[in-house]
């Protein structure tokens, strides 16, 4: 593992996180990064810290008896952490812990071969999606344009991605618009954790293909 | 209830066992915690039976996330408080009417609590030196459920000042915060 990532979340995002915002994807991938950067969690203790305080100094309600019954009673059947989903991957607790009662993944080869990627939830509120992928080593991903943002942690293995090579840990963000074609280090598979704004579309003869796709699951659902 | 160093090192004690299952620290956990996640949840939905719906999802995730937490993430508390406002802000999502709150009353409460606690840091203490507009906007992430659009919205300020205000006040808080320590 990396010594620390060099690459961050925003401030904005950890008091975001702190005070229970964002979506399940984007806490995940906060989780995924938080468990390589002991820079973040302590960020992230200081501005929960106010929280912690203003929760210590609410008065206490009587508990219902039954309350705790019920709790147990959920949680009896539950692992203390669900199973990792993937093999050649330890998913970090933070993110495992989302992934309660989670069907086996189905995995799609979205640039035809050489990567594999799975989803891990969508979020119905925001519509944004975690996805689980996969590279071996020393390919490149064909160019391909974001609508939305794109928000990365690396789980294992590093890339190349333009001017930036990122490692473990990192946090890298394309923003909507944007199009790149990342190549992963020689000798290591590469795992990243994925938080999508809106789908992918790829360029060249791929996002031809693409769009003939959907053109006709398009015509052929009718 | 005495609130300190020793405080927390008993709820990280107790976090490392409900991390390898172990339900008897997960009842001592909740005996030490549940009151209050339920008195600050009661405050700002005001229903009764959701509060407890959402006090159940909070140390449901208490359970499940126990491993992941880490000393150097901060206090406990504050990792709970993460966890109960992250259920809190779910209901909201959803869109569960009932959940909803205009706030001021909840700040109100806040803003004067009836006993003087002893912890630590005070969130009103630190609070007092940031300025108005700082505080206004510290208060809606912590104690409202809005999103920075809607805060944005609700304060009339576009969304990019609104964070860099945010992340002023978040420095000046962070500067006060540790030379409390
Ligand atoms: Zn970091």
């Amino acid at each position: 593992m990396a010594a620390g990532a060099k690459y961050h979340p925003s401030q904005e995002l950890l008091l975001e996180f702190a005070t229970g915002g964002g979506d399940r994807p984007r806490r995940a991938l906060i989780e995924a990064h938080l468990a390589h950067c002991a820079d973040c969690r302590s960020d992230l203790g200081r501005v929960a810290r106010p929280g912690g305080a203003l929760l210590a100094a609410v008065d206490d309600a009587p508990l219902p008896p039954a309350l705790l019954d019920r709790i147990v009673q959920r949680i009896d059947s539950m692992p203390a952490l669900p199973p990792q989903p993937a093999d050649g991957i330890d998913l970090p607790p933070g993110v495992l812990a989302e992934l309660v009662s989670m069907k086996p993944l189905r995995w799609r080869s979205p640039a035809l071969r050489g990567s594999r990627i799975a989803t891990l939830f969508h979020d119905d509120h925001s519509g944004a999606v975690l996805h689980l992928g996969w590279m071996p080593g020393g390919r490149v991903f064909p160019p391909h344009r974001h609508a939305g943002a794109e928000e990365v942690v690396v789980l294992a293995g590093g890339y190349t991605d333009g001017p930036k090579h990122v490692e473990t840990g990192d946090w890298v963000v394309t923003e909507p618009g944007a199009s790149h074609s990342p190549t992963t280090d020689p000798g290591e598979d590469c795992w990243i954790l994925t938080r999508l704004d809106a789908p992918i579309r790829f360029t060249g003869w791929r996002g031809w293909l693409q769009r003939a796709a959907l053109l006709f699951s398009s015509i052929t659902r009718r | 209830m005495m609130h300190g160093q020793v405080d927390h090192e008993e709820d990280r004690t107790l976090l490392a066992a409900i991390a390898i299952g172990d339900r008897g620290a997960f009842q001592q956990f909740y005996s030490r915690h549940a009151g209050r996640v339920l008195g600050y949840v009661r405050q700002l939905t005001r229903n009764p039976a959701l509060a407890e719906d959402i006090t159940q999802e909070a140390f449901v995730a208490v359970w499940l996330k126990a491993a992941s937490y880490q000393a150097d993430r901060g206090d406990p508390a504050g990792w709970l408080f993460t966890i109960t406002r992250n259920k809190l802000v779910d209901k909201w999502r959803r869109g569960d009417r009932d959940a909803e709150t205009d706030g001021a009353p909840i700040l109100a409460g806040l803003a004067d609590p009836p006993n003087p606690i002893d912890v630590r840091v005070s969130l009103r203490q630190a609070m007092s030196h940031l300025t108005d507009d700082q505080r206004r906007m510290l208060e809606m992430a912590y104690y409202g459920g809005l999103t920075y659009e809607e805060t944005a919205d609700a304060l009339r300020v576009p969304v990019g000042t609104l964070k860099s205000r945010m992340r002023a006040a978040l420095g000046q808080l962070r500067v006060i915060l540790e030379g409390s320590t």
